[in-house]
């Protein structure tokens, strides 16, 4: 897995950086328009996370760049700008996903893995952890295979695959609660409604027999590990 | 009261205290002067009378002769020596009809054929009232006359001259700082209205700008936070992966990374507020009500479970309106977020929507003050999580899709309502 960071911001390029090392992806850098454009003719990446706003210039001319070259490189916008029409304006140019600063790493990760996981559909869809099967289109888990899916609720399942999706690092429960309910609740409920999400999460799976254990770290966050 | 009826009235007033001074004068002068050609007449008379008299000594004077209009009275010289001729005004009756008319009398001591008389010479002359009469219909009539006049042609002139001013005066009860556009003033030919519209049109400009530039600092000072947040944030989380961390770092930690989710989310919601006032949104959307109201109220299921709520929904048909699909989304949450969250246990929500509009009923204790609910910041409760804003959102962007958001309540039931 090769991921290209262009970030202009030398404090952020390197969270970014420490961050895909950790997940373990090859990664290179670039912390202004030139360097990332010539980056990117030079070599084909699986993953590019790009920062819009460069010192000397846009993201979205890198993009039409990659476009009008035929790159296959899956591009995932980074801006402090929640913009609508920037979202739209970049989409358009072929980025295949929008993240807004300031935004959770685990976000991040899942999003790069769901690209990765898109162009690698056809000869791996499934998603395996431990002895978890995941069919992402479908929102089924199952133990082994399919046959016996668990019956997750919705939000269950978004943990579930959330935790897996990053399971190299460890979740806040800031991070995890923002991500299933968005704005909609605020903080110190969801960290009850999180708790008890959870709860019935690592019920169901030990029913199940899954061979993963969601482990609350000091009380900051969750990390899903396998057992044997 | 208008400032055009009170200029007439005054004026009317002025008018009225000028034409009764002027009344009272004229009456002094006339009065006088009919009584110096009365005095003058008698003085001639008299004169005629005694010249009359010198050359026909044989004439008698009878004492009282109805044919004329004067009496001799015999004195003694004394009499004759200390007398005065003098002018005064007297009654006398008159028979005919029935009245005491108003006379002017000359008495004067002459001496006649070597005998002295008083000698009395009468004349009737134009009655006190019958001149104030003449007057009162002459000027009363005048007055009336000018004055309808004058309130006519003021009327019609003042709404022509006014006019640009009243046209001022609409476009700034319609200026709204909101609007995108600075009202333009009529230009007028007066220069004081010119010189007005000057000054209002520079006095909006500037405070446009001020207010523009307000928007702009609020915008780009959170924009500019977002940065140095995501920084912060990577590197808690980074901090979080570590694994030789103790529990009372990890305390420490959690609190840091509490309450930089709580500036991210403060600073989310001005950048919301601040695009919202900028118009940023295009309103094209043709925006699915029901939709949106089952998305977002699966959010709030463990609401509704911790607090044993029972939600009511009633949606006719499936209702869309023209308006910006994300806001309508903020709206719907914004409004639903508070009727969960400020409710009683064993409470209810109702949501009941249609073409018309949107009503989200929440049972609840707190009490709310009408007037500043609107307002950001305002928080009916102490929850340290709730910004105020919430509603701010929602009535902004009610206020910029051009409906209208209304609160009601009757004992705990809270409702808002959004009128598409």
């Amino acid at each position: 897995m090769k991921l290209l960071i262009i970030e202009d911001e030398p404090e952020m390029l390197k969270s970014l950086e420490d961050f895909a090392k950790d997940e373990g992806f090859f990664c290179d850098t670039a912390s202004n328009f030139q360097e990332g454009m010539e980056r990117i003719n030079l070599y084909d990446y699986d993953c590019i996370i790009l920062d819009i706003n460069l010192p000397d210039g846009s993201g979205f001319d890198l993009l039409e760049i990659l476009h009008k070259e035929d790159k296959t490189d899956g591009v995932i916008i980074l801006s402090a700008r929640n913009s609508l029409d920037d979202k739209l304006k970049g989409l358009g140019l072929g980025a295949d996903d929008y993240l807004t600063k300031p935004f959770y790493f685990s976000e991040l990760n899942a999003r790069i893995k769901a690209i990765i996981r898109r162009k690698q559909f056809k000869t791996n869809k499934l998603v395996r952890y431990a002895n978890l099967v995941i069919e992402p289109d479908q929102y089924i888990v199952g133990i082994d295979n399919l046959e016996h899916p668990l019956s997750l609720t919705k939000k269950e399942y978004a943990i579930l695959t959330h935790l897996i999706s990053n399971h190299k690092r460890v979740i806040t429960k800031v991070s995890l609660a923002e991500y299933i309910w968005g704005d909609y609740v605020d903080e110190v409920q969801s960290f009850d409604f999180l708790f008890s999400q959870i709860r019935n999460l690592k019920r169901k799976l030990k029913e199940a027999g899954a061979n993963v254990e969601i482990t609350n770290i000091y009380g900051v966050g969750y990390q899903i590990k396998t057992i044997i | 009261m208008k400032l055009l009826s009170y200029t007439t009235r005054l004026q009317l007033f002025a008018f009225l205290l000028l034409f009764g001074i002027f009344s009272t004068l004229f009456y002094l002068v006339l009065s006088w002067n009919v009584l110096q050609n009365v005095d003058e007449v008698l003085y001639n008379r008299k004169m005629n009378l005694l010249a009359y008299l010198e050359k026909h000594p044989e004439l008698s004077i009878a004492q009282d002769n109805p044919l004329d209009d004067f009496t001799f009275y015999p004195i003694d010289i004394n009499a004759f020596q200390n007398g005065k001729e003098s002018y005064a005004d007297t009654l006398i009756y008159e028979p005919i009809d029935a009245e005491l008319d108003e006379y002017r009398k000359l008495v004067t001591f002459v001496k006649l054929n070597n005998n002295y008389y008083k000698l009395e010479i009468v004349k009737p002359h134009l009655e006190a009232t019958e001149i104030i009469g003449t007057i009162a219909i002459t000027l009363g009539g005048l007055f009336f006359g000018l004055a309808f006049c004058f309130y006519l042609s003021n009327r019609m002139l003042s709404r022509r001259i006014w006019q640009p001013f009243y046209a001022m005066l609409d476009k700034l009860k319609n200026y709204n700082l909101d609007n995108a556009n600075v009202p333009a003033f009529p230009n007028s030919k007066i220069e004081e209205f010119q010189l007005l519209n000057n000054v209002l049109t520079e006095l909006t400009r500037k405070n446009k700008e001020v207010f523009e530039n307000q928007k702009q600092f609020i915008g780009d000072a959170s924009h500019e936070l977002q940065t140095p947040l995501s920084i912060i944030q990577s590197k808690l989380e980074a901090l979080v992966g570590q694994t030789q961390l103790t529990e009372a770092q990890a305390t420490i930690i959690e609190g840091i990374i509490g309450s930089t989710q709580r500036i991210k989310k403060l600073n989310k919601t001005l950048l919301l507020l601040s695009k919202i006032e900028n118009r940023q949104f295009l309103k094209t959307d043709e925006v699915r009500i029901k939709e949106i109201i089952n998305k977002s109220l699966e959010y709030f299921e463990e609401h509704k479970e911790a607090l044993n709520i029972q939600v009511e929904v009633d949606i006719e048909g499936s209702p869309v309106v023209q308006g910006n699909n994300s806001l309508v989304e903020v709206l719907i949450q914004n409004l639903l977020k508070n009727a969960f969250v400020h409710n009683l246990k064993n409470g209810q929500v109702t949501v009941i929507a249609d073409k018309q509009g949107l009503t989200v009923t929440n049972t609840s204790n707190e009490r709310i003050d009408q007037e500043k609910l609107f307002q950001r910041f305002y928080k009916s409760s102490n929850n340290p999580e709730s910004w105020g804003l919430g509603l701010a959102i929602a009535y902004k962007i009610a206020q910029v899709s051009d409906w209208e958001l209304e609160y009601s309540h009757s004992n705990v039931h809270h409702t808002f309502t959004v009128h598409f």
